[in-house]
């Protein structure tokens, strides 16, 4: 792998976990409940692409599985939270 | 690590999708610190599910596909599956905030789905009541 690859994957990974931290920086100062969620749920994705870019720079399948196991569950997690949020209940 | 055998041009065309994913981002994440109100920051989180996961998306199956030597698309699973389920926890994140604000009394639009029975809570009574008044007035308007 060229220094070019490495090294734009290194910047990448680096603009992810900031994406995380910022993120992270909405869910404690979220004024209400529904901005904590929104947070998380933005944190997640960044959390798969994190995942995804670590799989490109480790050339293995194994962190692609985990990637859309991420996607997935967290989809399932916000769904579940936001509509708590709707009706203070997730199943009716 | 193990070494490959890409080419320049791939190992170019790779680095340019990943940096502008998590530009897109990192530049999402940004304004879901800086925006003001929660309806504006509904806003930035869609450069990260649109962009940011398209492009590295497009990244990982480019390099899977240079390195089999064959089309391999499984990497844009990811992509397809967060663009069938961000649209739902959008919406239903909407609607919670609208639904939560509403009951807080804060000023926003009224609801447009005029049901018959709507659900009294204990809450501020302005926002309510004139919610209220105004779907029975509608509801009064197209009832022949």
């Amino acid at each position: 792998m060229s220094p070019l690859l490495t090294w734009s994957l290194r910047i990448a990974l680096l603009l992810l976990v900031a994406a995380i931290a910022l993120a992270l920086i909405r869910v404690f100062r979220g004024p209400a409940a529904q901005d904590r969620v929104m947070a998380f749920d933005n944190m997640y994705v960044s959390a798969t692409l994190a995942v995804m870019v670590l799989g490109l720079s480790y050339h293995s399948h194994s962190y692609f599985d985990a990637a859309l196991l991420m996607a997935l569950f967290g989809f399932v997690g916000s769904t579940a939270l936001a509509k708590f949020l709707l009706r203070g209940e997730v199943i009716e | 690590m193990t070494p490959t055998a890409l080419p320049f041009w791939g190992e170019v065309l790779i680095a340019i999708f990943v940096l502008t994913g998590a530009t897109f981002s990192f530049i999402g994440a940004l304004g879901l610190v800086r925006l003001k109100s929660f309806y504006a920051r509904i806003h930035p989180p869609t450069l990260t599910t649109t962009i940011g996961v398209w492009a590295l998306g497009i990244a990982t199956a480019l390099q899977s596909s240079l390195v089999e030597g064959r089309p391999v698309l499984k990497a844009m699973l990811v992509p397809i599956l967060v663009a069938v389920t961000m649209p739902v926890t959008t919406i239903f994140l909407m609607r919670a905030a609208l639904f939560r604000d509403r009951i807080a009394g804060k000023d926003v639009p009224p609801n447009l789905t005029h049901r018959s029975v709507r659900p009294v809570l204990p809450t501020s009574e302005g926002a309510l009541d004139a919610g209220h008044r105004e779907d029975a007035a509608h509801v009064r308007s197209i009832t022949p």
